[in-house]
């Protein structure tokens, strides 16, 4: 174990608001793949994950002497990608009215075929591709919050704090967002069930 | 225990968040509905495929790219008033509508200047004409009026409801009324 892995979170960025830039980068490292993995499956897309993901640090290394120690850095830093996050898809919304209204009578939307194999299928197991559409057709809140609980497996009280919402209200989210989720997913094995 | 109320909780079930008094009752609905069994399995299996999915990482040479961000980010000139006018907006307002409130502003400022006479009872800022004021003799010139003993003032502080049928009350009361009368007057000159 090196001897930055001691810290906590917490420390390290307490040691940040100090000048110490080396806690910064240890931050980073900790936090790029697990901010990385939240946007993309938030966002779907890559590149706009990792966007958001340098926008997060930016935002951290611009505004370290926001972070309070009452609440927890990884709490803190979750709510930034979060909200970034959905400050984008709300870009995009607006982006795609705009495309929409451009677009010719002509153009059509095709559907491009997912990956899954008959096997995947038959072992009733879910592609990552349907896993992803499935996750996209969900409203924000409760994307966030089954994400945040399922992927990231943060507990429910850290979703809590990120969400600013009662512990009642992220149960309630995420029991319906797996319902939902598992109707998602139910249709498509059927769908694919008639196409065979 | 009906269906909805299965529906409900199974998150919670599966989460392990859930009261064990409901337990049985849950297992028991579990065990006859054959329909909220599948749900419960399905759910079951897509907290599992989320839970086996992909991690998805940055891609290779991500610290180098932030690094090279904070870097322009730090060697920017500290504008002190750039947050206000950031990314083409005024105090965070579209400037059409920021134009728009500081018109309306300034319109309800004149508007309510030129619509609200002034008030009675407040004081008018207009001098008056010195022909419309009372003469007020200088205290200074009347010889020993400034350097009288205190002992003479003493009558200001006497009671007014002092019996003045006797010639000492009289006498009291009126240079009571003097006092007063110059108090007031200075107070009128200044």
């Amino acid at each position: 174990m090196s001897k930055k892995n001691r810290y906590t979170d917490e420390e390290l960025i307490h040691r940040f608001q100090q000048g110490d830039e080396y806690a910064y980068l240890e931050l980073v490292n900790r936090y790029r793949d697990r901010l990385m993995n939240f946007a993309y499956r938030f966002l779907g897309n890559e590149e706009d994950a990792e966007d958001i993901v340098q926008d997060t640090f930016v935002k951290l290394y611009t505004h370290k002497h926001f972070y309070r120690s009452i609440a927890r850095f990884s709490t803190w830093i979750y709510t930034i990608t979060a909200n970034l996050a959905k400050t984008e898809l709300r870009k995009r919304k607006r982006r795609k009215v705009s495309y929409l209204s451009q677009m010719g009578t002509e153009e059509k939307d095709f559907d491009l075929p997912t990956e899954d194999t008959t096997d995947d299928y038959a072992e009733g197991r879910f592609t990552e591709a349907q896993i992803q559409d499935a996750i996209q057709k969900l409203p924000l809140h409760f994307r966030t919050a089954v994400i945040l609980r399922d992927i990231q497996e943060l507990s429910y009280e850290e979703i809590s704090n990120i969400l600013d919402v009662p512990l009642g209200t992220v149960k309630s989210r995420i029991n319906r967002a797996r319902l939902q989720l598992q109707e998602e997913l139910k249709s498509v094995k059927e769908r694919r069930r008639t196409s065979i | 225990m009906n269906c909805y109320e299965f529906q409900d909780i199974i998150s919670s079930y599966i989460d392990r968040e859930f009261p064990l008094a409901k337990v049985k009752q849950f297992d028991r609905h579990y065990e006859n509905c054959p329909a909220c069994h599948d749900v419960y399995e399905r759910t079951v299996s897509v907290v599992n495929a989320l839970a086996n999915s992909d991690r998805i990482g940055v891609s290779r040479g991500f610290n180098k790219r932030l690094q090279a961000r904070i870097g322009r980010i730090s060697s920017r000139r500290p504008n002190r008033f750039g947050r206000y006018f950031s990314q083409g907006r005024i105090l965070g307002f579209e400037p059409k509508y920021a134009v728009a409130s500081v018109v309306a502003v300034v319109l309800i400022v004149v508007l309510s200047v030129g619509l609200f006479p002034e008030r009675e009872g407040v004081a008018s800022v207009t001098p008056i004409p010195l022909s419309t004021r009372q003469e007020v003799p200088d205290p200074a010139a009347v010889p020993g009026e400034r350097n009288q003993p205190l002992e003479s003032s003493t009558p200001y502080l006497a009671d007014e409801t002092k019996d003045d049928s006797t010639e000492a009350g009289q006498k009291v009361t009126k240079s009571v009324r003097d006092y007063q009368g110059k108090i007031k007057l200075v107070k009128d000159r200044q």
